[in-house]
């Protein structure tokens, strides 16, 4: 028999493992892991800034000066059996684009969103608002055959991955088709059809970064007052912004029924302020903040 | 195959102990998988040597949790990058799982 000492495919324990080499490692070659996000491992040197993100077995290395870059690339490889896939351009199932004359960013999902289309081949027309305005889904629908056959779940779910890393514009109608994951009717089929649609004519849209030469963070917020029919509950959104480029969004139902929308306003604030003390956290971490100051509107 | 089992070698995975008494084995296999190219042909031929974690009794001490980053913070250093003109590169780790060192003892086949 043998006794292990590394960790191989498989092993309950292997992605720890894994990661805590990778931490190990990095912390000696003098990079700092960030408070905010423990994924996020940063070094700076005069002026010359070095950002590591870690996912599970990819590396995003970011940096301003070449030659430290492949100087890190290659401790990396001696240590590691690495595969250098050079220039940033496709990172979970996201496309990543640049413009460097403009300084310009983006990401899509073009494809990605593609697949999920393609087994509900959409030939209708496409349509400009995701959600129906006049249509206020049902908790307790009792539905037909015909939309207990359509994989609901399944398609709230793909959605939503892609609503998480680069559709802010969805972000609100998935707050509320995935509070209907069970007694669907053919309102909620419907619905997502709909969603469908919207994405048909959005498709090409990709989300930009660095369109303001502006390292501050903005952010907005805003709250209804007792948006859900069913149980009066009120809705929070809120969204920030580096230089012009959306990083951060949320839709949510609140958890508590507020009187008035002064207090759904609070209650969204708070939400918004805990996200922002979250995004000062990891500015300062990486170096751009020197105090904690941030406006949310 | 002969590819993974040497890497496996050289990373000096495990070494042959005799069975201390009173422990729990996890067994492990051999899987095969054939890599595809964009047209269907064959690009190569993988295989791995993968634990049977069911195999694993539950112990609390297990610890099993590992972090991933978050998409903010992907976004924030990927919008950062843009404003500052930065070269942003990937790299991935060939055979992830076998670099890690174990903090637990774990006896195998």
């Amino acid at each position: 028999m043998c006794k292990l000492h590394k960790s191989l495919y498989g092993l309950k324990q292997s992605p720890r493992a894994r990661n805590q080499k990778l931490d190990a490692f990095l912390k000696n070659i003098k990079f700092m892991k960030s408070e905010a996000d423990p994924n996020v491992y940063v070094t700076q040197v005069k002026d010359v800034k070095f950002f590591i993100v870690v996912y599970v077995d990819d590396l995003i290395l970011v940096c301003n000066d070449q030659n430290k870059l492949l100087q890190i690339k290659e401790e990396l490889s001696q240590k590691f059996e690495m595969k250098d896939l050079e220039e940033l351009h496709f990172f979970l199932g996201m496309d990543v684009e640049r413009n460097r004359d403009e300084q310009l960013l983006r990401i899509n999902q073009i494809k990605y969103l593609k697949e999920i289309l393609k087994p509900f081949g959409m030939e209708e027309r496409a349509i400009g608002v995701p959600l129906d305005p006049k249509v206020k889904l049902q908790r307790n629908a009792n539905g037909n055959d015909e939309s207990k056959i359509f994989p609901y779940q399944q398609v709230v779910g793909s959605l939503m991955y892609a609503m998480l890393c680069t559709r802010p514009n969805l972000a609100y109608p998935m707050s509320v088709l995935s509070q209907h994951m069970a007694n669907l009717n053919m309102e909620h089929y419907m619905a997502v059809k709909r969603i469908f649609r919207y994405l048909q004519g959005t498709l090409q849209m990709k989300l930009q970064f660095g369109a303001t030469p502006s390292k501050e963070v903005f952010g907005y917020c805003d709250a209804d007052l007792g948006g859900d029919l069913e149980d009066r509950r009120s809705t929070t959104w809120f969204v920030f912004m580096i230089g012009g480029g959306v990083i951060s969004w949320s839709s949510k139902r609140q958890p508590t029924i507020a009187l008035s929308t002064t207090k759904a306003e609070y209650m969204g604030k708070t939400q918004a302020t805990k996200e922002a003390i979250w995004i000062t956290k990891l500015m300062m971490d990486l170096g751009y903040m020197e105090e904690k100051k941030m406006m949310v509107i | 195959m002969q590819e993974e089992y040497e890497s496996l070698m050289t990373n000096n995975t495990w070494t042959l102990v005799p069975l201390p008494t009173g422990r729990k084995l996890v067994s492990c296999k051999w899987v095969f998988k054939i890599k595809q190219g964009p047209n269907g042909e064959v690009e190569w031929y993988k295989a791995r040597l993968v634990a049977r974690d069911f195999t694993q009794t539950y112990r609390v001490d297990n610890k099993t949790f590992a972090p991933v980053a978050k998409f903010t913070s992907i976004r924030c250093i990927l919008s950062l990058a843009a404003l500052e003109d930065m070269e942003i590169h990937q790299m991935d780790v060939k055979t992830a799982f076998l670099n890690g060192e174990l903090e637990e003892e774990i006896d195998m086949e």
